[in-house]
């Protein structure tokens, strides 16, 4: 503790002169220590007392009159509780009331076993549908979309599109952002007309089921060649009456033929759901019995129907064989295909790679005369 | 069983500690027509008023008509009060300006002096009137008024700004920022002439130095009974 001045210990005691004031621990050891402070406390201590002369009130008269001036002049009454009195009393009241309550509820309230309380019955649901795959593609209007897509295409005077989609088709798209903004929902459906339109229809089936959906000039020359040739409808496209169904195929269920062995009693229904894309995919691949083809079909047509990008790869990431392989990338075009591994999934695609043993196949892509292509394939090959 | 008496130990320590209504909370009480708080107001602030008055006119009559004036002007007042200070010191306002408005009616400007002898044979002083030495032994009161009129004397010769201040502290129990307030002044100045006026009267009670009135017996600590 500092040593205190007189002139501090005078000024602190100027404080302390009414009667409730006392000095501090500090002024006090000084007032101990210094004789003339104490003196002078002490006197004037003495001068309050002699100026406060006690039990000086007004006289009876007076306070009467003071008294009666309140009355005849209060103010009016506001109609609000006079709180004076009953305010603190009743803060007072509701907190000990509430501290009461508080005791007994803990005293006597229910006991939880854990301290932490139950996490919400809602959670797992939200962990369970954030881990879930995603569920199967329901079939969408493919026409209102890519109708407008393809009508603002020629809108906008490019010429590349020439194809008129068929009003009421139906086909399982994977899912794709709510929000597209037109200009690339316009270059997508260019995107897979084009990649549609170069792969001219191998069979006369195929050229009678693509007549429908992309009639461009390529493929009316290829539809006068093949109209001829009919073969008779399955049963599936039969039973739709005519609407086909593009990239119905359930790839999950083709996969699992393929590793069952089943396939083949699928076949024919199969080949008609995954459209002719698949077709042309499958019939790469010559040599493989119907249930593989079937099986090979599904994947293609999962990728073809999904456009570029992830679904696509996961279509070729699960071949399980170099044919499977082979006929997975003639079916979406090889260059897109391999331009896609390298730039969005190339682990996976190297994975299926060495699980199909497509190493050739890659070898021959790496010396392609594209050099996208060709940097796909390196890129494939030799790792990032 | 336990929580009722829990309950009821809780609200009997609330009884015990209950808070008297604070003066703002009165005020604001009457501005709404509660009479009875007018009066709690006024039984505490009756006798403060009327010290501050009595120091101010040196008139028992004067300071009691202008102490009925001031809560006469408390009550007018009151539709258009506002908590936004304490109440003593607006109380001490209103008084303080009573005080100034007296002192420039003609013929009030004359004070009677505390140290004026009063009565038949002149033996009692004005100030004896006002001090209340009860508790001080017979043998000691005329030494006790002899210090009063050494402090009355004290004061009339003070500067009337420092006996403001020192009225306002002592008589009135303002403290320094509300007296700031009262005097429309900063803080700083008020003490400053608050140092000024205790050491004036420092000076002046200087031959009662450790002279206690409340010890038996009283006097210095050597003993003397006397001033020096």
């Amino acid at each position: 503790m500092t040593p205190l001045d007189c002139n501090t210990c005078q000024d602190a005691l100027a404080d302390c002169l009414d009667a409730e004031s006392q000095p501090s621990a500090e002024v006090a050891q000084h007032l101990a220590a210094c004789a003339a402070c104490a003196a002078d406390w002490s006197n004037l201590q003495q001068a309050w007392r002699a100026l406060q002369p006690e039990g000086l009130t007004l006289s009876a008269a007076a306070q009467e009159r003071v008294r009666a001036y309140a009355v005849a002049h209060a103010p009016p009454v506001s109609g609000a509780e006079p709180v004076i009195e009953r305010k603190p009393l009743g803060r007072w009241f509701w907190g000990a009331f509430a501290v009461a309550l508080a005791l007994v509820v803990w005293k006597f309230g229910p006991v939880s076993e854990s301290p932490h309380p139950a996490a919400p019955a809602s959670e797992p649901v939200v962990a369970e549908a954030m881990l879930a795959p995603l569920p199967e593609p329901a079939p969408v209007a493919a026409g209102s979309a890519q109708q407008v897509a393809v009508a603002q295409a020629e809108a906008t005077g490019s010429g590349a599109v020439a194809a008129v989609l068929p009003a009421p088709q139906f086909r399982a798209e994977a899912p794709q952002p709510q929000a597209v903004a037109p200009e690339r929902m316009a270059a997508r459906a260019k995107e897979e007309v084009a990649m549609v339109a170069p792969s001219a229809p191998a069979t006369p089936r195929e050229a009678e089921k693509a007549r429908p959906r992309v009639r461009s000039e390529a493929m009316a020359e290829s539809d006068a060649v093949a109209q001829p040739a009919e073969e008779p409808s399955s049963p599936a496209r039969a039973a739709t009456g005519g609407a086909e169904l593009l990239g119905a195929a359930p790839a999950p269920a083709a996969k699992a033929a393929v590793r069952e062995g089943r396939a083949a009693a699928s076949a024919p229904s199969m080949e008609a759901a995954t459209g002719d894309r698949a077709a042309v995919a499958a019939n790469v691949s010559p040599g493989l019995d119907a249930g593989t083809r079937a099986a090979l079909a599904g994947l293609a047509a999962q990728a073809t129907a999904s456009g570029p990008g992830w679904a696509r790869l996961r279509a070729v990431s699960s071949a399980p064989s170099l044919a499977a392989f082979e006929s997975i990338l003639a079916g979406c075009g090889n260059d897109t295909l391999l331009c896609d591994g390298a730039a969005l999934g190339a682990g996976a695609m190297r994975a299926a790679v060495r699980r199909a043993d497509a190493t050739p196949l890659l070898q021959r892509a790496a010396r392609s005369s594209s050099g996208a292509v060709a940097a796909a394939a390196r890129r494939l090959l030799t790792g990032p | 069983m336990l929580s009722v008496l829990l309950a009821g130990l809780l609200l009997a320590a609330a009884a015990a500690f209950r808070e008297p209504p604070s003066d703002e909370a009165l005020m604001l009480a009457y501005k709404a027509g509660d009479v009875a708080a007018f009066n709690q107001l006024f039984a505490r602030h009756q006798g403060s008023v009327l010290r501050f008055m009595l120091r101010s006119t040196r008139s028992a009559p004067r300071s009691e008509e202008m102490t009925q004036e001031v809560f006469f002007r408390v009550v007018r007042m009151a539709p258009t009060y506002e908590p936004r200070a304490k109440f003593r010191t607006w109380l001490f306002t209103i008084a303080r300006n009573l005080c100034i408005d007296e002192s420039r009616k003609p013929g009030r400007g004359k004070t009677d002096s505390l140290d004026e002898p009063i009565g038949e044979d002149g033996s009692l002083r004005r100030i004896d009137l006002f001090a209340d030495d009860s508790h001080i032994p017979a043998d000691q009161r005329p030494v006790r008024g002899e210090f009063n009129a050494r402090v009355a004397r004290a004061l009339e010769v003070m500067p009337a700004e420092q006996r403001e201040v020192f009225e306002l502290r002592v008589v009135a129990e303002l403290r320094f920022p509300e007296i700031a307030s009262v005097l429309a002044t900063n803080e700083d100045t008020v003490k400053a002439r608050f140092r000024y006026a205790c050491a004036k009267l420092r000076a002046a009670l200087s031959d009662y130095a450790g002279f206690s009135f409340d010890a038996p017996g009283g006097g210095k600590g050597g003993g003397a009974d006397e001033p020096a």
